[in-house]
Order: structure tokens, then sequence, then C-alpha cells
């Protein structure tokens, strides 16, 4: 736990840094963190060299934002992943509207046999509040929620690989979230008093 | 168009996060976005929150290629600038041994050797200075070579009247303070104490406390430690 704690402090002080323009500080970054967010690239768009596309822009994108990082909110790795991710989606959502792009590959791609819920939730950190709360979910709500997140599949996409309808599956996401943000707050002491 | 409803921010927000909020509403959500402080503020909480992957060895590399690309497009200068900047900077000890290990090496493996012998286990050129709370409050330059601190809290922190703050030095696996001198106000410039400079390059942690003017009478704090800023890898 001590370890996490003090990877939290030395990502905060880099991209403090970073913001200051700090090439070093920079440099060290990507070096602590970029194997992870290549994982988390690789997890939405499946191909190596897209993968590192969306790394390589994220990190671009990491050092020119690094000034709007937070640092008393905490979550260094949290905030980064988040720029790697959109990134990640933005080429899948490219893909999906391009109409000379076989969607059928990326689906294929998406939906292979390494594409498992409860095998990603076990190569993710996460807090103990979290994993918790999303123990309590229904399994399918849960299920949506990890495709959704994890590997990025749209409404469409987790319709079709959970066989349900359209509405179902959004409903399964919404209402997961909204319990999973219950959860969350009460295990973290935020809940309202009754 | 107004989102009064908490509970309906929330739900966009998280649904923002998730990556499940796309094309038209996915826009009007970030229009909203760029003008709504409190939907940040609850982005952002989403954000943290949610998970990020887990360190393990079976994990791909990057290509070398990656960050070539990023230095590249930033415009960096290319790798023997950022080592001759390297021995340029305040890093004092750490950065002769990296100077002399190339040298010994040979100058083309002998950088790369020196990249990655990189950072400074003790003496780490900044720090981070955090309340009790753990809330960060600023950075701290260290530059052992000159024996000085620099805080960088700009506007300062003014002391309660008749008060300074008091920089000490704590060595690893000791618990005694050794006192670096004093600041009025907190922020700027601190010329540390001759015969001290050398503690900075052996790690530690720094600590802050309130004391009265002059500092303390005693040679250990005597006011509370408002805030401690550990060297990092010490």
């Amino acid at each position: 736990m001590s370890d996490a704690l003090d990877e939290n402090r030395e990502l905060t002080l880099l991209l403090l840094l970073t913001a200051r323009k700090d090439a070093q500080a920079f440099r060290r970054l990507y070096d602590r963190t970029a194997t992870r967010m290549l994982a988390t690239a690789l997890r939405i768009l499946r191909q190596r060299s897209l993968a590192e596309e969306a790394l390589q822009e994220g990190f671009v994108a990491i050092w020119n934002k690094a000034g709007q990082f937070d640092p008393v909110a905490g979550a260094p790795m949290a905030w980064m992943s988040t720029i790697v991710r959109n990134r990640a989606l933005d080429e899948v959502r490219r893909r999906a509207d391009n109409p000379q792009v076989n969607t059928d590959d990326l689906g294929e791609a998406a939906f292979g046999t390494s594409v498992s819920a409860e095998q990603t939730l076990l190569d993710l950190e996460m807090s103990e509040a979290l994993r918790n709360c999303l123990g309590e979910l229904e399994g399918k709500q849960r299920q949506a929620l990890v495709l959704a997140y994890a590997h990025g599949l749209s409404h469409g996409e987790l319709s079709a690989h959970l066989a349900q309808p359209l509405g179902t599956v959004k409903s399964w996401v919404r209402r997961g979230l909204v319990a999973l943000k219950r959860c969350i707050d009460y295990c973290t002491g935020q809940h309202e008093t009754a | 168009m107004k989102l009064p409803d908490p509970e309906v921010r929330d739900s966009l927000c998280a649904e923002y996060t998730v990556g499940t909020l796309r094309g038209g509403a996915r826009r009007r959500f970030e229009t909203l976005l760029a003008q709504d402080p409190d939907l940040q503020r609850r982005l952002a909480g989403w954000q943290a929150m949610l998970p990020t992957e887990r360190q393990r060895e079976s994990l791909p590399q990057p290509a070398k290629a990656v960050w070539c690309g990023i230095r590249r497009r930033l415009g960096f200068p290319g790798p023997w600038r950022e080592f001759f900047d390297r021995i340029a900077g305040w890093h004092g000890w750490a950065v002769t041994t990296m100077a002399t290990l190339a040298l010994a090496i040979g100058l083309g493996i002998g950088f790369e050797t020196a990249r990655r012998a990189e950072l400074p286990s003790t003496g780490s050129g900044v720090a981070m200075m955090s309340g009790q709370d753990g809330e960060f409050l600023a950075l701290v330059r260290i530059d052992s070579d000159r024996g000085m601190l620099r805080v960088a809290l700009p506007g300062g922190l003014q002391p309660p009247a008749g008060k300074v703050f008091e920089f000490w030095h704590i060595a690893p696996g000791s618990k005694t303070p050794v006192s670096l001198g004093i600041q009025a106000a907190l922020g700027g410039e601190l010329a540390i104490r001759s015969g001290r400079r050398e503690l900075l390059r052996r790690g530690g942690t720094l600590a802050v406390s309130l004391e009265p003017a002059g500092g303390s009478p005693t040679g250990l704090p005597t006011g509370p430690v408002l805030f401690t800023a550990p060297l990092t890898g010490g």
C-alpha cells in the first residue's frame, strides 16, 4: 500500500515539474508509466501500431496539459490514463465512423477470447472501495461496465457482444454507475445522513 | 441548456468517463463542461476513482520509436543535448557521478548508461512540501552545491505575528531535526546555515515548524511542525 502512495507522490511531483516544462521530469514520467499506458490503449485498440500512436498522442497531450493537473485532488495515474484512453476511444470512433474501414474486423478483434471482464478486473489497479463496490453489482451490470470502460465498447457493441437489446445494455451501464457511485460514496463516508 | 439535477450531472459525468457517452450527446456535454466548474469537479472525481493498469511483468514495452516521436513532436533537443543540459543543472554530486561514468565508459554507450542511472538517489533536486493532512503546498528546489532552498510559493505565506518559519532536516533513520535556517515568510530563497549544507545530499525529510522570532531557542522545534517534504529516494 505504501508503494502506491510513494508512486503517487513521485508521479505528482513529476507532473508538477512537467507543467513547468522540465523535459527530464517528463522523460522520467514516461519511463515510469508508458508501459501501463500502452496496456490501457491496447485493451481498447487491440492493434500495437494504433495503440502506440494513441500512446504518443497521449503523452504529447500530457506535456501540453500538465498544468491542468490538480495535485491536491491527487490520482496522477488516473489523470494520465484518462488522456491516453480518450485518444484511444477517439480512434475507435474514427474507425467506426469511417465507411472505408471494415468495422467487422474491429468487432472480431474486440470480441476475441482475451476480452473477459473478470480477467480484466484482475489486471486493473483500483481502490478497495471500488473493488468492493464492483463486487456488489449484479454480474451483468459489472460485465457491461468493465467491457465499456476497459475495452471501450460502445452501447451498440455491448448489445451485440452480450446478445441483449440496446435498451437493456444502456440501462445496465446507467444503473450500474448509479449503484457504483452510491456504494462508493457510502464506503468513503460521503453519503448524506438519512 | 442547463442541467440542474445533480443525479443527472453525475450520471453524465460517469458515462463520459466510462466512454459510453457518444456522438451529439458527448459534444453537448463537452460544451457544457467548458463553462461549468462544478461539472468539471464532478468529472474529475469520477476520473480519479476509476481503475488503472496494474504493473506486471507480462506487459509489452512500447517501442523506442514512441519516445522518439514524442520528443520530435515537442521539439526537445536530441539526447546529446539532454546529457549536457543535465550536467549544467543543479543535481550536485549525482551529476558528477554520471559525468565520470560517461567519460570512463566512452561517449555513446556511457551516455545510455548514464541516462538510466539518471535521478540521484539522495539529495533530490526537488521535493514536494505538504501539510499534515497531506495537502500539497509547494515545490522546494534544493541546490546542495550552493546550499540553497527555494520554496516555490508565489506570494509567500505569512506566519502569525511574532513568529517565523524554521526549516529542519531529519536524516534517514534519525529522529533529531537539525535546523537549516529561518524564513520570516514562507517562500523564496533560504540560504542554509554553513556547516549544514551537506545534510541535504543524504535524503531524509525537510520539515518546517512555527517558532518565535529569531527561531527556536532550544535548537529543536518548539512549535508545531506544519509542513514536511520528503527527499525522494533517500
